[in-house]
């Protein structure tokens, strides 16, 4: 006779490991640290990478008054200013992706946890269907 | 009346579930070809992207790749639209884009759906569905990509407007100071930042609310997202004087309503009326659960019908059988 409890959490198994389960299996892979500090550099890179094209768009935008900047020597204002703008931007950008990250994380392991609950919930059912089947011989 | 929908309800979820690998490639077949559509239509510019055919072959290999992929090819195609008519449309449409992939999509490469059905859902005039649907089904994070949309959607209807202007620029100083047009144009569309605030608000709103544990949270959520919406919309008209169409507005709200309930009706349909609530322990806990029992309903009786023999012109129940078996006759078999 079909066990249903077991069929039930089989197909459970089975859902997991061809969905979110595949992506899980890769951030497993990690150490907690090693995961966020991988993503918040690579945050960094897209956060200046970001910087840089408005950077762009802002150039292109006060292209004259720059121009004329640039001949007057009076450049040194601005650059600070856009530093001061870049540090603040990438410290609010990196403290998002710190909380993304770390939560993200926090959430695989659960997720993989209950998957390991659910094959030893699965392990048991079988190991009691080998005591009946011991017991009857 | 009431069982009847919810068997419909089921059969469609159970056909979902038994022709998905058929259902989805022809969804994305279907929006990848509709965006296509408008993309040509509104922006075409390169004749020689508007082929329908071509159209077609695009739409196909949309349909066999994930979501993020379709954004990307589209994207692709309005840059090239936008670069035939000037270089600094699609400089600033390409910046919008590379702002979104860099910024947001880093960390929710799910929400693409959005952006892509945004513009669909402009045409049909049903764009305040699109926020309430992404409170109810995603992350509040997609509020920034909600908004995204509609700076995309509303800056791909200026470039449409002003065709004439921004398509007569030659390279050199005026490439310049059609850029700052451009730029200027897009700081200050008061509309655009207007339903941008109202959609963001919109899905952090509905996500808070349909996470409450009361009851109808959903339709409570729905409602809240819409007045929200309207709320925002006409504050901002009545600040900045952005001269939205009332009518519109409402009519648009209207058809809204009725797809997030449709919406609310596949994903979340719950019986209040049957809340149990249980209280128990185990060695580390007590646990005080309300379970909310989903609406099923069990396979429709099946129907008996019964043959008479006036109602057989004479011939009886056997040989009525015998004949739809084969011709044979109950009395042969005898």
């Amino acid at each position: 006779m079909i066990n249903k409890d077991r069929v039930r959490t089989m197909t459970r198994l089975a859902i997991y490991e061809e969905g979110q389960g595949v992506a899980d299996d890769k951030m497993n892979g990690y150490f907690k640290n090693d995961y966020i500090v991988g993503h918040m550099v690579g945050s960094f890179v897209s956060g200046t990478i970001a910087c840089l094209l408005i950077v762009f768009v802002y150039c292109c935008y006060y292209y004259d008054t720059l121009m004329l900047r640039l001949f007057e020597n009076e450049l040194g204002g601005l650059v600070k200013t856009f530093l001061t703008l870049y540090a603040a931007f990438m410290i609010f950008f990196l403290a998002v992706s710190f909380f993304v990250y770390f939560w993200r994380y926090n959430a695989t392991r659960s997720r993989i946890e209950r998957y390991n609950r659910r094959l030893n919930h699965l392990k048991e059912s079988y190991e009691k269907e080998d005591k009946h089947a011991d017991n009857r011989i | 009346m009431l069982t009847t929908v919810f068997e419909i309800r089921k059969k469609i979820i159970e056909a979902y579930g038994q022709y998905e690998y058929i259902i989805i490639p022809a969804l994305k077949f279907c929006v990848a070809f509709l965006l296509i559509l408008e993309i040509d239509s509104h922006i075409g510019f390169n004749l020689g992207l508007t082929n329908t055919l071509l159209g077609v072959i695009i739409a196909l290999i949309c349909s066999l790749v994930p979501v993020n992929f379709i954004a990307g090819i589209l994207m692709v195609l309005v840059l090239a639209h936008l670069y035939t008519l000037s270089l600094e449309t699609m400089i600033v449409a390409a910046v919008i884009f590379l702002l979104m992939f860099l910024l947001y999509f880093r960390f929710s490469p799910k929400d693409t759906g959005i952006i892509l059905l945004l513009p669909l859902a402009f045409t049909c005039r049903i764009e305040y569905t699109v926020p309430i649907i992404a409170g109810l089904l995603f992350t509040p994070g997609s509020a920034v990509g909600v908004a995204f949309g509609v700076i995309i959607t509303r800056y791909l209807t200026y470039v449409e407007q002003n065709k004439a202007v921004l398509g007569n620029s030659e390279i050199g100083p005026a490439t310049v100071d059609n850029f700052r047009n451009i730029i200027d144009a897009l700081l200050q569309n008061k509309a655009m930042w207007i339903m941008a605030a109202a959609f963001a608000a919109a899905v952090i709103v509905v996500y808070f609310i349909r996470r409450l544990e009361t009851a109808h949270s959903w339709t409570i959520a729905i409602i809240v997202g819409t007045v929200i919406e309207l709320f925002v919309l006409l504050f901002g008209d009545m600040q900045y004087d952005t001269n939205i169409d009332l009518t519109k507005v409402f009519m648009g709200v209207f058809l809204s309503i009725l797809v997030e309930l449709l919406v609310e009706f596949f994903c979340f349909m719950v019986d209040y009326t049957r809340i149990e609530s249980v209280q128990f322990e185990d060695d580390d806990y007590y646990y005080y659960v309300k379970a909310v029992p989903k609406v099923t309903v069990s396979d429709s009786l099946r129907t008996v019908k019964t043959f008479s023999t006036s109602e057989a012109g004479g011939t009886g129940f056997r040989d009525q059988m015998a004949k739809r078996l084969g011709g044979k006759s109950a009395e042969s078999e005898e």
